[in-house]
């Protein structure tokens, strides 16, 4: 790697180390409401596979192939242990 | 007071959809299809379309029509006898098919998979799919006239109150979209990026929604749609009927009408036999409870035939009754 | 002589920093985690795209340095310089050599290996169900505590440099602007953030022009006053959806935080050109007042996040931990992270000792430091009053953001603790918001800014020493060397518990004695600084205050205990067990 390399992963790196002191915090609050709000979603139309019928299935079948990508997430949150510990950072 | 529906539906600028509500076995089906038929001999272009399981418009019109669509049986008159269970399996096909192709994959996630199967067997899934096909004609607005018949009582209800459940629920998941695409927005200006991609959720919900408000729309209008029930003059339906009337007014529905089906011809009070005489009386004291309770709600009255009334003759024949009114009860 | 100046102890613990994280660290690293680069992170494990997901070790880094970059740093130095500078500069570096960075790394490795998992849940399966209750019931307390220390903070900075509450507003009006620039009119990040840094320019303008009202105009009690407009702008700050005023606030904070700190740091590596001198004296003596205790406990709970502090626990396992790319980011992750707030903690330190001996603790001196000591480079004596705002402003803008984080915080774990029980009310969204802040202001009304420090220092460097002992424990269930953790936890253990003992203590003390008769016949408060509280509610306000503080510190003492009861019985239990445990 030349000097130019060297210079240009410098600058990489600070712009990443600012991206993550000013902004990786609040993106990270907002993804996670964001993920609130999509497995509200999905706890709508997904409900009777945990038990709670919420939405008549023929339509929730309509819509079931949107959230195939996030049902493992959701149900590893739904399961996951967690206490207050988590609200904070996570 | 008019009797005959020709007044109320067959005029111009009349309802376009007309539906006939009642208990299984009171002639709901042969009531749709006379006055479809009807509605077609005035020029109109009707479709005709059975919730009811029984496959009994296929009997009606005697040929095989259950689950082929739309069928052409008379000059603008079309039938069709849904096969609920075919287009349940249709359907779950189309959603497996559309998880394949939206994430390229060979095999559905197994539990995915289970999922989807065992909703097949849910009762909600019939009753849905057939209101689905309901609404779906009547979005699609190709006819001039709509006859719809209920099956059994409870499901008919329960059928018009879903309307009204599941348009909230779409209110509320739209809403739920609405907020998560906001701050995917927002997620992704903080990243200095642009969100170019749209939920096709929202457009789904939407369609959906639309679906379901045309039928909603329609419901709740009352120079758009006209509701009739159907009874017999015994005591049995009186009760019935009158159990009805109370849950449509629950629901904010007004009843265009009530069709007396199956009553005795007044020759048949001289009858010598003792056993069709005696029928007779009852019915005449039935109908007296018929007038004070119902009054003026009785449209039209539709004598026993000797015969159940098949093919479009027969549905001739009950339209001079339950259209033209010759049959009058007081 | 090189310590003259603040330059001779930031060289030397610059270079023991650096020694720190490129020997020992790394010596940890390979011997006791052996991190694998091809050992799939939980951010692979689980990636959901929102939690889980792998991130670069430049954003992580930059990520976990400003999630535990506070007030701590700033503060604690202050306080410890009762005993003089020296013992306050040997701790912070030797804490940074053998404790603060193995709690902020070690248990960040203890979450990637436990599938992301934080705290509670690991706490859970390594001690038990009881100790688990234990430490979420303190760091109930401990919240309650952060937030005292830093209403305190902000009430009395305000209090002396009035003109930081202007340059509050404007952050709170720019934090709005921005957000609603942002999200709402859809303009780019890079414009609305020049925007936002001119606008936070202004602000400290305005502040330093209109630095109204004088100290010490709002009667007796001045600095409470200042409570009332801040917990309005708090609550709001909880309830309002976050885009509208968190995120843009804690997005715009940063550009001050960063400044005060590259500051501070020119500052005290420049003094040794510039010339500004240390003032205070090396040591003075090894028993403090009586308020405050003896060197042993007292400074090793007074320096908290620039030496060691367990909230840095809560970050590392919280989000850090689920967004690790690779096993071998942890050390420049979280040691990396660490070692830098250490830096932070020896310039904040610098900034203190260039006040002239015998300056009051108190955090408002901590502005009139920083600006002795960056003057000289920033524009000198023209500059001093913008420099006063603006560090000013700095400490107020630190503790205001953390404080509406906490806030919420604070309101999602009453809802959960208290949702469907007969408390119902509160979990309440305004009840719970208002309790979280209304609460602390009973503590802050003790009056006394030493014992609050000293009373939040105690937990939160309990909760670090809890941190060590899991991490400890885990390392010895494995029969890892696991002491490079566990000696430090047990330090910081013993330590604290004696802190917050001799503090119960103090309290005690001014329960039963709440005023002091003078030879002349008047009575004075036990603390000097409840004068106006004795003044409104007598001898009897005074009493029930101090009781309120000294129940605080006998349930925190006992937690305390007990926790330190669950952990040798789990380390005996562990030593029993000739094979690893099983996952429970």
């Amino acid at each position: 790697m030349g000097k130019g390399g060297f210079l240009s992963s410098m600058k990489k790196a600070l712009s990443e180390v600012t991206y993550g002191a000013a902004l990786h915090g609040q993106v990270s609050a907002v993804l996670k409401t964001r993920m609130y709000i999509e497995h509200m979603f999905i706890l709508m139309i997904l409900g009777d596979m945990l038990g709670f019928p919420i939405l008549p299935p023929y339509y929730s079948l309509r819509l079931l192939p949107y959230a195939v990508p996030n049902v493992k997430a959701w149900k590893h949150r739904f399961y996951r242990e967690r206490d207050f510990t988590d609200v904070i950072y996570g | 007071m008019a009797w005959g529906l020709r007044d109320v539906v067959l005029r111009d600028g009349g309802p376009r959809m007309v539906i006939f509500a009642g208990k299984g076995g009171l002639g709901k089906t042969t009531s749709s299809a006379a006055l479809a038929y009807a509605a077609a001999l005035s020029g109109k272009r009707v479709l005709c379309f059975s919730t009811d399981p029984q496959a009994s418009l296929s009997d009606i019109f005697e040929r095989d029509i259950f689950g082929k669509g739309e069928v052409e049986v008379a000059r603008n008159l079309y039938v069709v006898e849904i096969d609920a269970d075919a287009k349940i399996s249709a359907y779950i096909a189309e959603v497996k098919q559309r998880i394949r192709d939206m994430y390229k994959l060979e095999e559905i996630p197994a539990e995915i998979e289970a999922y989807i199967d065992s909703s097949v067997a849910e009762p909600a899934m019939y009753e849905s799919a057939t209101y689905d096909a309901m609404a779906d004609y009547l979005a699609r607005g190709d006819y001039d006239l709509y006859v719809f018949d209920m099956p059994p009582f409870g499901h008919g209800i329960r059928m018009l109150t879903m309307a009204d459940v599941l348009t909230s629920w779409v209110e509320k998941l739209t809403e739920v979209r609405e907020k998560a695409r906001e701050y995917d927005e927002i997620a992704s200006r903080l990243k200095g990026e642009r969100l170019i991609k749209e939920d096709e959720i929202l457009n789904e919900l939407k369609a959906i929604k639309d679906k379901l408000t045309t039928f909603t729309d329609f419901m709740r209008d009352k120079t758009k749609s006209a509701f009739f029930m159907v009874m017999t003059p015994e005591m049995m339906s009186v009760h019935d009927t009158e159990r009805a009337l109370q849950a449509f007014r629950s629901i904010g529905l007004t009843l265009s009408g009530i069709v007396l089906n199956k009553v005795l011809p007044k020759e048949l009070g001289s009858n010598p036999s003792p056993y069709i005489s005696y029928r007779y009386k009852q019915q005449e004291a039935v109908l007296k409870v018929i007038e004070e309770k119902f009054g003026d709600l009785v449209v039209a009255a539709i004598p026993m035939f000797p015969r159940e009334p098949k093919g479009l003759e027969g549905l001739k024949e009950v339209a001079k009754h339950l259209v033209d009114g010759v049959t009058r009860v007081w | 002589m090189v310590f003259e100046t603040p330059f001779g102890i930031t060289m030397v613990g610059i270079v023991i920093f650096l020694l720190t994280f490129f020997t020992y660290s790394r010596w940890v690293d390979r011997r006791v985690w052996s991190p694998d680069p091809k050992r799939p992170t939980p951010a692979h494990m689980y990636m959901d795209g929102v939690e889980f997901f792998p991130v670069s070790r430049f954003v992580l880094y930059g990520f976990q340095w400003n999630s535990i970059a506070a007030l701590g740093p700033i503060l604690g130095p202050g306080i410890a310089l009762t005993f003089g500078w020296l013992p306050a500069f040997l701790w912070i570096v030797l804490a940074a050599l053998l404790i603060g960075w193995v709690q902020d790394y070690s248990s960040m490795f203890l979450s990637v290996r436990k599938e992301g998992r934080s705290f509670g849940p690991i706490a859970y399966e390594l001690l038990g169900p009881t100790p688990r209750r234990l430490l979420l019931g303190f760091l109930l307390f401990y919240l309650l505590l952060i937030n005292a220390a830093f209403l305190f903070v902000v009430a009395t900075v305000v209090d002396a440099f009035a003109g930081a509450f202007w340059s509050l507003l404007v952050l709170v009006i720019a934090a709005v602007i921005t957000g609603h620039l942002l999200f709402k009119v859809k303009m780019p990040v890079v414009q609305v953030t020049l925007i936002a840094v001119v606008l936070l320019a202004i602000g400290v303008v305005i502040g330093a022009i209109f630095n109204w009202p004088p100290p010490g105009t709002l009667g007796t009690a001045p600095y409470t006053l200042w409570y009332v407009p801040l917990i309005a702008l708090l609550v709001a700050g909880a309830i309002l959806p976050m885009p509208r005023l968190i995120t843009p606030m804690n997005y715009i904070a940063y550009y001050t935080l960063f400044p005060a700190v590259i500051m501070l740091a020119v500052g005290a590596l420049a003094s040794i050109v510039t010339g500004v001198k240390v003032n205070t004296p090396a040591f003075t003596s090894f028993f403090g007042p009586f308020a405050t205790g003896p060197l042993w406990p007292a400074l090793f709970v007074s320096i908290a996040c620039g030496a060691i502090s367990g909230w840095h626990s809560l970050v590392s396992t919280g989000l850090t931990s689920k967004q690790i790319d690779v096993e071998t980011d942890v050390r420049p992750v979280g040691a990396g992270a660490m070692l830098s707030e250490n830096l932070v903690g020896l310039t904040s330190l610098a900034a203190w000792i260039v006040l002239p001996a015998g300056t009051a603790v108190a955090p408002a001196n901590f502005p009139r430091g920083a600006v002795t000591l960056t003057s000289p480079v920033f524009g000198g004596a023209a500059m001093a009053p913008y420099l006063a705002i603006f560090f000013a402003s700095y400490m107020v803008g630190m503790a205001v953001t953390i404080l509406t984080i906490l806030g919420r915080f604070w309101r999602v774990t009453m809802a959960e603790i208290f949702s469907g029980t007969s408390l119902n009310f509160l979990g309440n969204k305004y009840v719970a918001t208002v309790l979280g802040f209304v609460l602390p202001v009973a503590f802050v009304l003790t009056g006394s800014w030493i014992n609050i420090w000293l009373y939040f220092g105690g937990t939160n460097q309990l909760l670090a020493g809890f941190a060590l002992l899991i991490v400890g424990l885990y390392l010895f269930s494995l029969r890892k060397f696991h002491w490079y953790s566990t000696i430090p936890g047990l330090f910081m253990m013993v330590t604290t518990l004696a802190a917050i003992a001799w503090q119960t203590n103090v309290f005690a003390t001014a329960t039963i004695n709440p005023v002091i008769r003078r030879p002349d016949g008047t009575i004075a408060p036990f603390f000097p600084q409840q004068a106006p509280l004795l003044n409104l509610g007598g001898p009897g306000a005074l009493t029930a205050i101090n009781a309120f503080s000294t129940v605080m510190g006998m349930i925190m003492f006992v937690i305390g205990l007990m926790m330190a009861i669950f952990f040798i019985r789990a380390f005996l239990r562990y030593a029993r067990q000739p094979t690893q445990p099983t996952a429970t």
